[in-house]
């Protein structure tokens, strides 16, 4: 899953608030039932297990779509049971494929190995072009997967722990270049190139014509034509008159992306995010924790910060987590009203985890109660407008209101059976 | 690039604030008369995330850092805190959640009773020592619940505790500069006893946090 590189407002809730931090949120989950099904039940493992999950999803999500109703009537518990025991069996528990290493001999910072070679590549580009080595001195790369935070622009759920993100040395002599790109802010790193005329035995220009870097990443800047891009000058007085190296272009060259900056940057540090570069190579965020940590590792880690089952649940489901690592994060229990079970939120909202066992639940449930079968939003909406709720806004927070008030009317309707 | 400033004074009131790595020595003429003084912070087993390191290991590593520090074997000596090399702002360090380790390096002989303060605060955490016949070795584990809410804004005034000259004045040109950004905590060790005074060093250690 491709993930947006635009930033949550930080102004928002707390979870928006984390996601944009990170910048890199995960776009919310297709909420189509058959389609969510399917896509959901990507393997827990980081290779390999595709069939066994492809095949567990379509038969349950099959299953379901094909007879929710009378399989309601006729046992719902039942059929949660299977699907949860299917998913169950296909967790995988092979060793992760990669390991953190340290980044090079001259530091103790660790990154995926995966990131490795790319890494030393930027860094020694980077150091033929300008004689400055920004592959030690660095801010961050991996954290430890347990680590929580609550500092400004820090998330639990940063990309630092896939041993796939790095903090560059921020007290570099960087040139900053503000770079927006619709409606975000990025920026784009400079440093003085090393080479600024014709190197041995190359040939001066003609008198009158200027000197070209040989560089594809070098850059001269221009006072009329740049100057209101300035974000920093590191470079004092020779901004406009040396060549620099748009290290920006050599990372993204080797796959590291940069972040946008967050709401609020022009006030705050924190959230200017220049320093920060990540190579996901398309993975999300739980394939790229998968590549380091095995499921049970994974589990443990994420069940140390990950407590809300409305808010983490939501944000972990978007950041690919499968639904059996999810019910394994919350000790495979279920919060239960008026007899109801649920794992986690259904519906529209972002904080929905989506869990295929809970779509089926809320969907043979109210069907059961006489709601139409239809897109699961649709039919939340329906039961909330038929209890003449003040707001039908599509989705059910685990142990709210609305799970509270299916399971009262599912109990009152069985009671009278 | 190591720098030092301001020095050691036997008999009165002192305070150091010191940018050298890997520890800070007393330089003075006068520390003939106390022997080499230095004290260093570091990450307890230098590691600013302080990952699965069990408690037989972190004993095993102050164990050697102490002997590195009593030997000043630099090539042993893990990353010196106040060396202010870290990856953040203007070299500060950069998200940690670690407990630190302070270690303090004097002569053994008199009475010596060391005591740190944190920004002004004295903490009741007892030493381990490493004792020879002329030098002492102070440990001091500084938990991260005990240092992390000390820290405090970077006033301007304390600029010249962290930051070089060279870096002040290239950085107050610009608006979008990293002067002031962290925090600070001013670690002041007491290393002898006060009958003649107060005879103390006192460093700075800067720290930022971000994604």
């Amino acid at each position: 899953m491709q993930e947006a590189k635009q930033p949550a407002s930080l102004a928002g809730a707390e979870q928006s608030e984390q996601e944009g931090q990170m910048g890199r949120s995960a776009a919310p989950p297709a909420f189509g039932f058959a389609d969510d099904v399917m896509q959901r039940q990507e393997a827990p493992d980081t290779g390999g297990g595709a069939g066994v999950a492809a095949g567990a999803g379509a038969a349950a999500g099959g299953a379901v779509a094909a007879g929710a109703a009378e399989k309601v009537s006729s046992g719902g518990g039942d059929l949660k049971g299977k699907i949860d025991a299917a998913l169950g069996a296909k967790a995988s528990e092979t060793d992760p494929p990669n390991k953190l290493v340290k980044a090079n001999d001259n530091v103790s910072n660790k990154v995926n190995d995966d990131i490795k070679g790319e890494l030393a590549s930027v860094v020694s580009t980077v150091s033929d072009l300008t004689g400055i080595d920004i592959g030690t001195g660095f801010g961050d790369t991996s954290r430890r997967l347990a680590g929580t935070t609550s500092k400004d622009g820090a998330d639990n759920f940063s990309w630092h722990k896939t041993g796939r993100a790095i903090d560059f040395n921020q007290g570099l002599k960087w040139v900053i270049m503000k770079n927006p790109d619709g409606g975000d802010m990025f920026f784009r790193l400079y440093l003085k190139a090393n080479q600024q005329g014709p190197g041995e035995g190359e040939k001066a220009p003609a008198e009158g014509a200027e000197w070209k870097h040989p560089s594809g990443h070098a850059k001269k800047f221009n006072k009329k034509a740049d100057a209101g891009n300035v974000h920093h000058n590191g470079a004092g007085s020779s901004l406009y008159s040396k060549w620099f190296i748009d290290v920006t272009s050599i990372l993204t060259s080797q796959g590291f992306e940069r972040i946008p900056a967050h709401k609020g940057w022009e006030k705050s540090y924190n959230r200017r995010e220049w320093w920060h570069y990540v190579k996901d190579d398309g993975l999300t965020w739980y394939k790229a924790l998968r590549q380091i940590y095995s499921e049970a590792d994974l589990v443990k880690g994420i069940k140390s910060f990950a407590t809300r089952r409305h808010q983490d649940a939501g944000r972990l489901s978007r950041e690919g987590f499968p639904d059996t690592t999810l019910q394994a994060i919350w000790d495979k229990t279920e919060i239960t009203k008026n007899g109801f079970p649920l794992y986690f939120s259904v519906g529209s909202h972002r904080d929905c985890a989506n869990i295929m066992s809970d779509i089926a639940g809320v969907r043979m449930g109210l069907n059961e109660l006489g709601i139409p079968l239809q897109s699961t939003e649709e039919m939340i909406v329906a039961f909330q407008k038929k209890e003449k709720f003040g707001t039908a806004d599509g989705y059910i927070t685990v142990g709210g209101t609305t799970h509270k008030r299916i399971g009262q009317r599912l109990q009152e309707k069985r009671a009278k059976k | 690039m190591p720098k030092f400033i301001g020095s050691l004074l036997i008999f009165s009131c002192i305070s150091l604030i010191i940018g050298c790595s890997p520890s800070k020595r007393s330089n003075s003429s006068d520390a003939d008369r106390i022997g080499e003084v230095a004290v260093s912070i570091h990450y307890v087993g230098d590691d600013k995330y302080q990952n699965d390191l069990s408690s037989e290991e972190l004993l095993t590593w102050k164990k050697a850092q102490q002997q590195a520090i009593l030997e000043q074997d630099q090539g042993q000596m893990a990353y010196d805190l106040f060396s202010h090399h870290g990856g953040g702002p203007l070299g500060a360090e950069w998200n940690s959640d670690a407990d630190l380790w302070l270690a303090l390096r004097y002569p053994s002989q008199g009475e010596y009773s060391p005591k740190i303060l944190l920004n002004g605060e004295e903490q009741k955490i007892s030493p381990d020592y490493l004792l020879t016949d002329s030098i002492a070795v102070a440990s001091f584990t500084l938990p991260a619940t005990v240092w992390i809410p000390l820290l405090k804004p970077i006033s301007k005034e304390e600029y010249t505790s962290i930051y070089s000259q060279e870096a002040i004045k290239s950085q107050q040109s610009s608006p979008n500069g990293q002067l002031g950004i962290g925090k600070i905590l001013h670690v002041e060790s007491i290393f002898t006893p006060s009958r003649n005074g107060k005879n103390s060093l006192s460093l700075a250690f800067h720290i930022a946090f971000g994604e």
